[in-house]
């Protein structure tokens, strides 16, 4: 075995067999998707969080094994369909960005938590996001721009 | 060198386990965190890796005569959405980490880690929880509280490994799972309570309590458990003080970065206290 496969925002790619590396630095330093921070390396605060498989995972702390046949989808591979669209707008609104590092993270888990339950309870949104951490807005936007984005959203998550 | 290994079968993993010495990753959760290095370089594991990612058999969940058996590479996620694990179960996972952690974490690997501050672990040992140990030429069953023992240490062999958990499906007729942490989401425990009282004609027929964080392993005290059978819950209401007492005795809670040895004494006694009299409230109520 000299590869592993994948597919990465919707297209194949092998990769070299580099089993234990971190998809985070793949994704960084192989196809130049920064979108995904390294915030604090633990898998703790969630600006690298990507879907696989339409799940949501801290890539700083997933081996590129894992991901191995899977659907691999980061910021640049969502930003054109419809949800995110809806997601930015409600973000915007409620004014959820400040300095923005946590922010493609918090997308993902908004993404990630819309898919799953299209119409959380706040409970559940701060569950959803509880996995990101933002050190400026407070979560109080983040949170709104969630409710808001679920509420405007009638599309297929 | 023995390169790492992607195994496709349980077969294929346990020849490896057979021939070499590996690292098993499961979720690689915490493996991940141990290992890791600069960015952009490789995590510096000393053995090989074998990846249990893709091995089919171990995902999944089963219900069998009044006994649940979860794949070893089942997440927490998984478990906590199956509509038949025990409540107590889903409400600890739902406490561990972060939905992306719960994701890709499993309670295998969560028990194999062995970790004295590991939730999951306490509420198993709680449930009489058993796990199935594999190798190439034989699989058995044991408690999750013999598997473990000590700090990262476990029973298992160079050549073994976790395929299984049995979970038995006894309703309880009280439970309770405390978890006290820095914040709510993403917080080691400084320390955590899974308890379970099951009442059999008046009588208390099952009685565990088993703690995290508060010794070298998440422990329960067996004989001060086994000191309430068939007493009925007024001797438990009544007993409550020496109880606690002399279940305190029993640990011993260290000071660490998350903790004081006195902070979690003393909370280990109200943690105990907050459970009998939670269970006495709501057997009169």
């Amino acid at each position: 075995m000299n590869e592993i496969r994948f597919w990465l925002n919707g297209k194949e790619v092998h990769h070299p067999y580099e089993p234990t590396k971190r998809l985070l630095d793949v994704l960084r330093d192989h196809y130049s998707l920064t979108g995904a921070k390294e915030g604090c390396g633990e898998g703790e605060c969630g600006a690298c969080s990507v879907l696989i498989d339409s799940l949501i995972y801290p890539a700083c702390i997933t081996p590129l094994a894992h991901v191995s046949n899977a659907q691999v989808y980061t910021i640049e591979g969502i930003k054109t369909l419809p949800s995110y669209a809806i997601i930015e707008e409600a973000f915007i609104e409620e004014g959820a960005v400040q300095c923005g590092i946590c922010t493609p993270g918090m997308v993902m888990a908004t993404l990630a938590l819309l898919k799953k339950t299209p119409h959380p309870t706040l409970e559940q949104i701060k569950d959803g996001i509880s996995g990101n951490l933002c050190r400026c807005t407070g979560y109080n936007m983040i949170v709104k721009a969630v409710l808001r984005a679920s509420l405007k959203g009638e599309s297929p998550w | 060198m023995v390169e790492h290994v992607i195994a496709r079968s349980l077969d294929e993993a346990l020849d490896c386990l057979n021939q070499h010495e590996y690292t098993i990753l499961s979720g690689g959760t915490d493996h991940m965190v141990q290992k890791r290095s600069w960015a952009g370089t490789k995590p510096l594991f000393t053995k090989p890796v074998l990846f249990l990612h893709q091995v089919k058999e171990l995902y999944g969940i089963k219900v069998d005569s009044n006994v649940m058996e979860i794949g070893a590479m089942t997440s927490m996620t998984c478990i906590e959405e199956h509509p038949q694990t025990p409540t107590i179960l889903k409400e600890c996972i739902r406490q561990i980490a972060s939905p992306g952690i719960r994701n890709a974490a499993t309670l295998a690997g969560n028990i194999a880690n062995a970790s004295p501050a590991a939730d999951a672990v306490c509420v198993l040992i709680a449930l009489h929880a058993k796990v199935v140990i594999s190798s190439a030429n034989h699989t058995y069953e044991t408690f999750v509280e013999q598997v473990i023992t000590g700090p990262r240490k476990t029973i298992l062999k160079q050549n073994e490994m976790i395929t299984a958990i049995h979970i038995p499906l006894l309703v309880p007729t009280f439970h309770a799972f405390y978890k006290v942490g820095g914040r709510m989401a993403d917080a080691i425990s400084k320390i955590s309570l899974a308890g379970f009282i099951y009442i059999h004609n008046g009588k208390i027929a099952e009685f565990r309590l088993c703690f995290g964080a508060v010794g070298p392993k998440v422990i329960r005290n067996v004989e001060q458990d086994f000191a309430m059978l068939g007493k009925d819950i007024e001797y438990l209401a009544m007993e409550m003080d020496s109880y606690i007492d002399s279940y305190i005795e029993a640990i011993s809670p260290i000071d660490d970065q998350r903790s004081t040895k006195e902070y979690r004494q003393m909370v280990a006694k109200n943690l105990i206290k907050k459970f009998i009299l939670s269970f006495v409230e709501a057997t009169n109520g």
